[in-house]
């Protein structure tokens, strides 16, 4: 079957091509872009419909988030409370609760609209460290209700605080004696519970919340944030194994139905199962990525090495955290990570690997730099992930051995002043994310949401790499900028290249996939400083538009 | 009733896995449900094998050993359906993991927290806590024990032996005990091993270990006496004793430096008042006896 060929004219195109940097409209045929130049030009190629939808837009690739999850569409079936405004699949801004009482008033209106009398009231986003001073505890949310359990999750995914229903329901009180269950003067727990096994506790919330994470609606929320965002691939790096058929195909049929509007490509993540003798997970992955469609991709595979350094677990060389901080937590001891390398690698599969700290930077190069002299291989395309605190002599290392950095720009300015108060000092916080190093040196780039830490969001990504501010309005590491060009060609080409679908996707020429950024504004002509507030109209993916819902905001 | 939860926490190398194998293959009749990160480490005799799932592996000798593939919710939350098949837990920590960490599961709902046993390696154990990458992990590991056990000493000259053991009791205050250790001394005292007298005639048991009647109800303060000031090498203590002045009997648990004495609930109400003492090879017997019949006076001592 031919599908007619549609020419779009645009206000400007950019293609994130050497070549043929701009043009003014672009040809599509068949979910492929056919030619990118101006109107008269595409004509002469052959008969065509000329659709005027994007006359007044600008486009772009599709960006390319190279670090997101797929549970972040799963927490979006629950209200969010979260310190700084946010936008949901359905395109609606959530605004930010600044406030315990901002919090509480949200709460109390998604509890108004609850019907059944048994049904916890599940919270997700809150990050106590915006929070001076005040701790948000069990009394806070017995305001919200005295009836029915409440549970909020926090942004770190270790901790929450539940009411004092949650409590009496779950058996949580004064006897209770797993750490991580803090209590008051009086020996009453205060309603947080800390870690995974004060978390297990309260057993209603959790399972309403994890049984939520990878439904039908989960699945389709994410794609809904993608197109919001502009982006037309997203990644589900490693929440999952990827040895349950039964799951494969459920996301398979969501993502391959023609409403989906991205790519996802699925990492394995052996830390969460599948088969331990990592020959024959290497088996599967690949067995899996003969079996990707156009959409639903599979192939590569997660490391997690280490933990956060707004969390202080991370791992860091000397000087380590301010204070007599302990340093962080291996997730995999030092020794074994080039046993866990080796098999992936020896099967030609790439390997992104989660380094927040640079000790375990080190320890992953190091890994790298054994198994490739072991076993030599061309355009591995292994990724550092996060890559925070990577100094400018690992950065050359990197370039020799062929890894590439994906960072976690977005923390500049999230948690920029916290960096500088709290975890690793001015100095150590200005060097954070160093995106212009990182591409002087030679490393091949990208930048990343690490959603739902962070909101999807490219123009985001792409605003804190070019600006370097803090949330407080501080700049942090200005030597670190880099140019709107080079950021964007990061959240395009780059991301794509990391996962090695650079032919088919992350600029626009002939032949590659039709998948389109669509916006009202042209990136590269504003004020950098207002590179995030650039609006998005959706996403044009395989040939098919997706406008995002028209919001009032 | 809840299940007691015992944690096997050391670095890589450290004998976890060994320790492991050796229950399984001969639990001397205890039902033990063994949960490890990675099956493939099991060794067990492949006759003793009932059933393997990829999930559970079954054992003739009415042992499971089940994957943390799926994590601790899971895997635990299966087991709690199941507990009236075991008499006891053992979770395997990974060797970067922090015991105290997984030992907190030990304490939620259908589970007892018994003991956490970190094993540490004779032979690299200086050379680890003096690592700068992995140091402060493996000394966190020694701190959070309630018992160390020293592993390869056989493969460790008597000097190295020694300053391990030494360096190793510097970084905790738990015992520090060479291996191998008898499970006597790290689960409950098996229902098949013969009980012994102070003699260690036993023909199964590593340890010494013996039942001590105590008939009718003590003072709070001899008791508190007898756990504290109990022989160095009297490992473990368990089981229930009435109090003077208390109507509820407190169940006793004594492992390692952990010493714990709680009001019993139901289903341990109208259990016999004995305990049961496991005590390393080698210590005094008359040390024993002198320290058991302290506890056993008829005069019942200050109120």
């Amino acid at each position: 079957m031919v599908t007619d060929t549609v020419i779009y004219p645009a206000r400007v195109v950019h293609t994130m091509e050497r070549a043929r940097p701009t043009a003014q409209a672009v040809a599509v045929s068949d979910e492929r872009i056919v030619a990118a130049g101006s109107v008269a030009e595409l004509r002469e190629l052959g008969p065509a419909d000329v659709d005027d939808r994007f006359a007044e837009h600008v486009l772009l690739p599709g960006f390319v988030e190279a670090h997101s999850h797929s549970f972040g569409g799963g927490f979006w079936q629950f209200p969010y409370c979260g310190y700084f405004a946010r936008r949901a699949p359905d395109n609606r801004v959530w605004s930010g609760c600044t406030s315990i009482d901002a919090v509480i008033e949200r709460l109390r209106t998604a509890e108004t609209a609850m019907t059944d009398l048994d049904e916890p009231l599940v919270a997700w986003g809150l990050d106590p460290i915006y929070f001076k001073g005040e701790r948000l505890t069990a009394e806070h949310l017995d305001r919200v209700s005295t009836a029915r359990p409440v549970f909020v999750m926090h942004a770190s995914i270790h901790l929450a605080t539940v009411n004092s229903a949650l409590m009496a329901r779950e058996g949580i009180g004064p006897d209770t004696v797993v750490e991580g269950v803090p209590k008051d003067g009086a020996g009453m727990p205060i309603g947080e519970l800390q870690e995974p096994a004060a978390l297990s506790l309260a057993t209603g919330a959790i399972g309403a919340l994890f049984g939520a994470l990878l439904n039908d609606t989960a699945i389709d929320h994410f794609g809904g944030l993608a197109r919001n965002a502009g982006v037309t691939t997203l990644t589900d790096l490693g929440s999952m194994s990827i040895d349950d058929d039964g799951v494969i195909d459920r996301i398979r049929r969501r993502v391959d139905g023609p409403g989906f509007p991205a790519r996802v490509s699925i990492f394995h993540n052996p830390g969460f199962g599948g088969p331990t003798d990592l020959d024959e997970a290497s088996a599967l992955v690949n067995q899996r990525a003969a079996e990707s469609s156009a959409k639903l991709r599979f192939g590569h595979v997660k490391l997690v090495l280490d933990g956060s350094i707004q969390g202080f677990t991370a791992r860091l060389r000397p000087p380590g955290y301010l204070g007599d901080r302990p340093n962080g937590l291996w997730l995999v001891p030092p020794e074994q990570v080039v046993d866990r390398l080796r098999p992936f690698h020896r099967s030609g599969i790439t390997v992104h690997a989660h380094c927040n700290g640079d000790q375990t930077v080190d320890v992953f190069l190091d890994a790298v730099e054994s198994v490739l002299a072991e076993l030599p291989r061309w355009d591995h395309r292994h990724t550092v992930q996060h890559c925070q605190l990577t100094t400018a002599a690992q950065y050359r290392r990197m370039a020799a051995l062929g890894l590439c950095a994906n960072l976690f720009s977005n923390h500049t300015f999230f948690w920029g002043d916290q960096h500088v108060e709290d975890t690793v000092g001015l100095d150590r916080a200005s060097r954070m994310n160093a995106a212009a190093t990182a591409l002087a040196e030679g490393v091949p780039l990208s930048m990343h949401s690490d959603s739902p830490v962070t909101p999807i969001g490219p123009l985001h990504v792409a605003w804190c790499a070019v600006n370097r501010v803090t949330a407080s309005g501080r700049e942090l590491g200005p030597a670190e900028r880099i140019s709107v060009a080079d950021a964007l060609r990061a959240v395009t080409v780059g991301a794509a290249y990391q996962l090695k679908m650079d032919d088919e996707i992350g600029s626009i020429a002939p032949g590659k996939a039709a998948d389109f950024a669509v916006l009202a504004e042209d990136p590269l002509q504003v004020d950098p400083v207002d590179l995030r507030d650039v609006h998005v109209w959706g996403t044009v993916m395989a040939g098919r538009p997706h406008p995002a819902p028209s919001s009032l905001d | 009733m809840a299940l007691p939860f015992t944690v096997i926490g050391g670095y890589l190398g450290a004998g976890k896995t060994t320790l492991v194998n050796r229950l399984l293959a001969d639990a001397h009749g205890r039902r033990v449900v063994v949960l490890v990160n990675d099956f493939g480490d099991i060794a067990v005799d492949a006759a003793l094998i009932e059933a393997d799932d990829g999930d559970t592996m079954s054992f003739a000798n009415g042992c499971v050993c089940c994957s943390l593939a799926d994590g601790f919710a899971s895997a635990l939350g299966r087991l709690r359906e199941r507990a009236d098949r075991f008499d006891h837990v053992v979770v395997e920590v990974s060797g970067v993991g922090n015991p105290r960490a997984v030992a907190q599961w030990g304490r939620t709902p259908g589970f007892e927290l018994d003991g956490v046993l970190v094993l540490a390696d004779a032979t690299a154990i200086q050379r680890q806590l003096a690592d700068p990458y992995v140091g402060e992990t493996v000394a966190a590991q020694l701190a959070a024990a309630d018992m160390v056990v020293l592993t390869k000493l056989d493969l460790a000259d008597p000097r190295a032996a020694a300053g391990a053991r030494s360096t190793v009791g510097g970084r905790t205050d738990a015992p520090v005990v060479p291996g191998p250790i008898g499970f006597d001394a790290v689960l409950s005292v098996a229902p098949s091993a013969a009980v012994s007298d102070w003699d260690g005639s036993a023909r199964h048991a590593v340890h010494v270990t013996r039942t001590i009647a105590v008939d009718g109800p003590i003072a709070p303060a001899r008791l508190d006496t007898f756990l504290v000031d109990r022989p160095d090498g009297v490992v473990r203590v368990k089981g229930v004793v009435r109090l003077i002045g208390e109507n509820t009997p407190v169940v006793v648990q004594v492992v390692g430096r952990r010493v714990e004495v709680t009001p019993a609930r139901a289903g341990r109400l109208e259990a016999p008042a004995a305990l049961v003492a496991v005590a390393l090879p080698g210590t005094s017997l008359d040390q024993l006896d002198a320290w058991v019949a302290a506890l056993q006076d008829s005069d019942p001592g200050p109120a």
